[in-house]
């Protein structure tokens, strides 16, 4: 598991501001989602991005021929901004930060849904909107098989894990009757 | 403690827990391991973990958050990090870290966590207490008045030891700085104080050397030991002072007494250093953290006399340092210094020189402990440290003299005399009412005619006498606890007969 660098978050932040403060979120928002599905889509592009031994005039003509026509306004000058600090090789994190604050914005969560067996995914939305209902927001979860929890399932919200796992209860059963068995050595 | 149950009871007891055992959904805030090594490991998630907090990894193994920072949690881990792998979810407890305390572990070898280590089965402990936890604060406290007698004569009547004190025992390695300690513990047996042993970094057949020791001399009855070994990370020594603290507060606490030896903090500070540097905190001087004077001042703060509203209770500490060739201006040895109530300095000239305890009576000082000191102490030794300090100035210059008047000559016999009383074996502690008796002889000149290679059988002798004769000084000594014109009459009666047959 790799950081994001902690600049990251602090540019995708006033990025964010920018754009409430010019109306142009949604189409900053979806500029940054473009760049997202390019840079995941073109090794060359990401090793162009790190490369700063190209002449910086060179490189000002590839990213104006890739960017300057298609992104909003505030999107180009913003990329503009992270090549004169040679930062465009954090782009992609920078994008990620972007999206999680624009999705807490708006009051949306991401979490994950591990279950002994497929769950429907008619049973994925109820355990959704239960979980929606008791944060007080919208729930999106990834659902996804672990044969290691015997039966029920386990949630993941950010840092929170609710457990409502056979294997789980069985770890808890046993913590519990260890507990009571005294001091150990 | 073995509990004999039959297969029946088992089997009720198991019944009666499944019974109540409500399975409840198991909530947890877990974070990731993002890095481990060297007994650190970096967290990305936990973002409501408090400082200090245990923190357990999937193995079963704790730790403790230290480090807070905004996208990842320095933690030290609490035994081997092997076990420990990248992105294994790590969950918070909720509490911060505490150990066993009370009568049960009186007798025992335990680890910095509490947890025994001597094969002896499991601690029956009820209490549980924080370790790190805040001094009290000045209208919880007395003054320092009561003695803790070390029976070591040269520390009870130089550098007298109130309860309550800190005083720092200082020197070289190889200087007699354990033994001193542990002589202050073996003299405790029958004075109602319990005593802790923290080892720090030490080879762990020192420990068991200790141990044995103090189970010879009857004293591991009313002492625990803490053990951080050398072979154990550097968390557990780093935390083992403030354990064994916590243990000892428990009888502080509840009205009673209790001694602590941090043998030693420069040990604890090395690990606290080891651990600060992998936690990236900037290093200062002599790359120690810039906390590193506030880790032992805090735990220092925590030896206290209690008032009597308080219950009080004490806790006194000797904390032990060691110096490289009798630098005491180094960090950790001038940070010491400045936070406890004196130091006694040990020095390794004087230790080959067969002065033992090799304890430097120049440098050695108690601030607190005078007020503390027996009367009869008071009125023997109160010239004692001037004598000794012209000796030792006279004995300098005499190097180069080669005449010297009779009154010069006599002032050296008896600083000679003297010097030879603050001799001391090993694990040979006396009681007050000898000390103060031969300290007495010394410097009312009742040895000045016997020759300097028999003042030992003269102190052997005399003790044999003041517990045969009539034992009139003994008895009057424990009633008045004072030089009175009785107890001097008794003494010197003793002394009188026993100067003659000596010579």
């Amino acid at each position: 598991m790799k950081l994001r660098p902690r600049v990251a978050r602090r540019y995708a932040r006033a990025l964010h501001d920018q754009a409430i403060a010019g109306c142009a979120l949604s189409e900053v928002s979806r500029d940054v989602e473009q760049l997202r599905r390019s840079l995941a889509g073109s090794i060359d592009l990401v090793s162009f991005l790190n490369n700063y031994l190209l002449p910086r005039a060179a490189r000002m003509k590839v990213l104006r021929a890739l960017w300057a026509e298609t992104l909003h306004p505030l999107t180009w000058r913003f990329v503009r901004l992270l090549e004169s600090k040679r930062r465009l090789g954090i782009l992609d994190e920078i994008g990620a930060e972007f999206v999680e604050f624009e999705e807490a914005c708006q009051g949306l969560v991401r979490g994950s849904l591990a279950s002994a067996y497929a769950l429907s995914s008619r049973d994925v939305g109820e355990i959704a909107g239960q979980l929606g209902r008791h944060l007080g927001k919208q729930v999106i979860l990834q659902a996804g098989e672990e044969r290691g929890l015997l039966g029920g399932y386990r949630l993941r919200v950010g840092d929170w894990v609710y457990d409502l796992s056979l294997a789980g209860r069985l770890r808890m059963l046993r913590q519990t009757m260890m507990a009571g068995c005294g001091p150990r050595n | 403690m073995a509990v004999d149950l039959r297969p029946e009871e088992i089997t009720s007891i198991l019944r009666q827990q499944l019974a109540e055992f409500d399975g409840k959904a198991d909530i947890a805030e877990v974070g990731t391991v993002l890095n481990v090594g060297d007994g650190i490991a970096h967290i990305h998630g936990l973002s409501r973990v408090m400082a200090g907090e245990l923190v357990e990894f999937s193995e079963g193994l704790t730790g403790m958050a230290l480090n807070l920072e905004e996208d990842n949690v320095g933690v030290a881990i609490f035994g081997e990090d092997r076990t420990i792998k990248e992105g294994d979810p790590v969950r918070r407890t909720g509490r911060i870290a505490s150990v066993p305390v009370g009568e049960a572990l009186a007798g025992r070898i335990v680890d910095a966590l509490g947890r025994p280590i001597d094969g002896a089965g499991g601690v029956a402990s009820t209490e549980q207490r924080t370790i790190d936890i805040k001094a009290p604060g000045i209208i919880e406290r007395a003054d320092v008045r009561e003695p803790l007698q070390t029976g070591i004569k040269v520390i009870d009547a130089l550098t007298p030891i109130g309860r309550g004190q800190r005083e720092l025992i200082i020197g070289d390695r190889k200087t007699g700085k354990t033994s001193l300690a542990i002589d202050t513990i073996i003299n405790q047996r029958g004075k109602n104080v319990m005593c802790f042993y923290v080892a720090i970094g030490q080879k762990r057949s020192t420990v068991v050397q200790v141990c044995e020791t103090l189970k010879h001399y009857g004293a591991m009855e009313y002492t625990t030991i803490i053990a951080a070994t050398a072979s154990d990370p550097a968390p557990m020594q780093y935390l083992s002072p403030f354990a064994g603290c916590a243990m000892a507060e428990f009888y502080r606490d509840s009205g009673r007494h209790a001694l602590i030896v941090y043998d030693d903090l420069t040990k604890q500070a090395q690990a606290y250093r080891q651990l600060s540097l992998l936690l990236r905190r900037p290093p200062g001087r002599e790359a120690f953290p810039g906390d590193v004077f506030y880790l032992h001042s805090r735990l220092l703060e925590r030896a206290a006399k209690l008032s009597p509203e308080k219950g009080g209770g004490s806790l006194t500490a000797l904390p032990i340092v060691e110096t490289q060739a009798n630098d005491i201006s180094a960090y950790i040895p001038t940070n010491v210094i400045s936070i406890t109530d004196g130091q006694i300095f040990l020095e390794a000239d004087a230790f080959n020189a067969g002065q033992r305890p090799a304890v430097n009576p120049g440098i050695s000082v108690s601030r607190v402990g005078g007020d503390a000191q027996v009367k009869a102490m008071k009125q023997t030794a109160g010239t004692l440290r001037l004598d000794l300090a012209q000796y030792r100035e006279l004995a300098g210059f005499s190097q180069f003299a080669s005449d010297l008047d009779p009154a010069t000559r006599r002032q050296l016999d008896r600083g000679r005399r003297l010097m030879e009383l603050m001799k001391q074996n090993i694990h040979e502690v006396l009681p007050v009412a000898l000390q103060v008796a031969i300290i007495y002889a010394g410097t009312q000149g009742y040895l000045d005619s016997i020759p300097l290679n028999r003042i030992k059988d003269f102190e052997k002798e005399l003790a044999e006498r003041l517990d045969r004769e009539p034992r009139d000084y003994l008895t009057q000594f424990d009633r008045d606890q004072a030089m009175t014109p009785d107890v001097k009459t008794a003494l010197e009666a003793v002394l009188k007969r026993l100067s003659v047959t000596s010579v």
